[in-house]
């Protein structure tokens, strides 16, 4: 199935977690914040959440902010 | 010391941390600044924003509090969801809420900023909100919960310094209880300093010393202005006059002086 990350779209397996998505990406780290359609998800959630077709996935780092 | 979201602080000059050249002179702007909390916020991680791991332990080694921001959000949803990222990654439930609504100016939309304060003051957190000087608006984000607030001096990042004084000072006078920081616009030391005279809290400002020749001078030079704008605030300043009042005693003046008193000086 295809999601997008980050803008992108990606091709991902049928009902992939979303701590597999991060693994993956090597963006498995605490200070990486994730969104799906735009709902903020708890890192306790990452390990439970499947991904559905055409979820869009934002994977947020800490930057500079004035 | 003063005291803002129940939290004890010395300084009164809340600094942003983009744009700087380099990580070091980020550093060392901070450190000279005097600050106790600096803004940041949340990007995709790509090529093009690697070193994210890198600048995160910059701001942890600098010992200060972070005020996350909601930079670039558009919408209502765009600018909660943000939030509740920003809450997780920086572990605090302070935002920095901005809702823009004009890309020309990237003023405030009062509308979508007053919806998302409420949502997000339900939701636990402590909104500092990036507002216009209008009043209402004003009236509005403290009823929905907002105990700060953050009204721009000009544009964002265009140096002007105050352009509307007279608004900021209504909204001094009519708000004398709530946390006031004039954020975004400041340009130079004198525009912070003339904040703090006018009765404001604090100052936020971000381009006027990463972008400057000299980040860490200038972040000195605003660190002595707000604090000598917010003494002379404490000390009471003159009313202004329209004529001349002479500052030497009359009394005693020679004879000469007497016969024309318009000299004195």
């Amino acid at each position: 199935m295809r999601v997008m990350v980050n803008g992108e779209g990606r091709d991902v397996q049928t009902n992939l977690l979303l701590s597999e998505l991060l693994r993956t990406l090597e963006m498995d780290k605490p200070y990486v914040a994730v969104s799906v359609n735009m709902n903020c998800i708890p890192k306790l959630e990452y390990a439970n959440l499947e991904l559905k077709e055409n979820d869009e996935v934002e994977i947020l780092v800490p930057y500079q902010g004035g | 010391m003063w005291k803002i979201a129940d939290t004890q602080l010395r300084s009164r000059l809340f600094l942003g941390t983009a744009q700087y050249r380099s990580p070091e002179l980020l550093r060392k702007a901070i450190a000279a600044s005097g600050t106790e909390v600096v803004t940041v916020s949340l990007r995709r991680q790509s090529k093009a924003l690697e070193g994210a791991e890198n600048f995160w332990s910059i701001i942890q080694q600098s010992g200060v509090r972070v005020l996350p921001n909601t930079a670039g959000c558009r919408s209502v949803k765009e600018a909660v969801s943000t939030a509740q990222m920003a809450r997780q990654v920086f572990n605090t439930h302070w935002i920095k809420l901005e809702v823009i609504g004009n890309e020309h100016t990237l003023q405030p939309d009062p509308f979508g900023l007053v919806e998302a304060s409420r949502i997000l003051n339900e939701d636990g957190f402590c909104v500092f909100p990036y507002t216009n000087d209008d009043p209402v608006v004003a009236e509005r984000l403290l009823a929905s919960g907002c105990r700060i607030l953050m009204p721009w001096g000009a544009p964002i990042g265009s140096g002007r310094g105050l352009q509307n004084e007279y608004a900021l000072q209504v909204l001094r006078d009519q708000f004398p209880h709530t946390p006031l920081i004039v954020d975004a616009g400041i340009g130079a030391p004198s525009h912070a300093s003339r904040a703090m005279e006018l009765g404001y809290d604090g100052v936020l400002l971000n381009t006027a010393v990463a972008r400057c020749e000299d980040p860490p001078k200038m972040a000195q030079a605003f660190a002595q202005s707000v604090e000598a704008g917010r003494l002379a605030f404490e000390a009471g300043l003159i009313q202004v006059k329209q004529r001349a009042q002479a500052s030497t005693p009359i009394l005693g003046t020679p004879f000469w002086q007497q016969e024309n008193p318009g000299s004195l000086s």
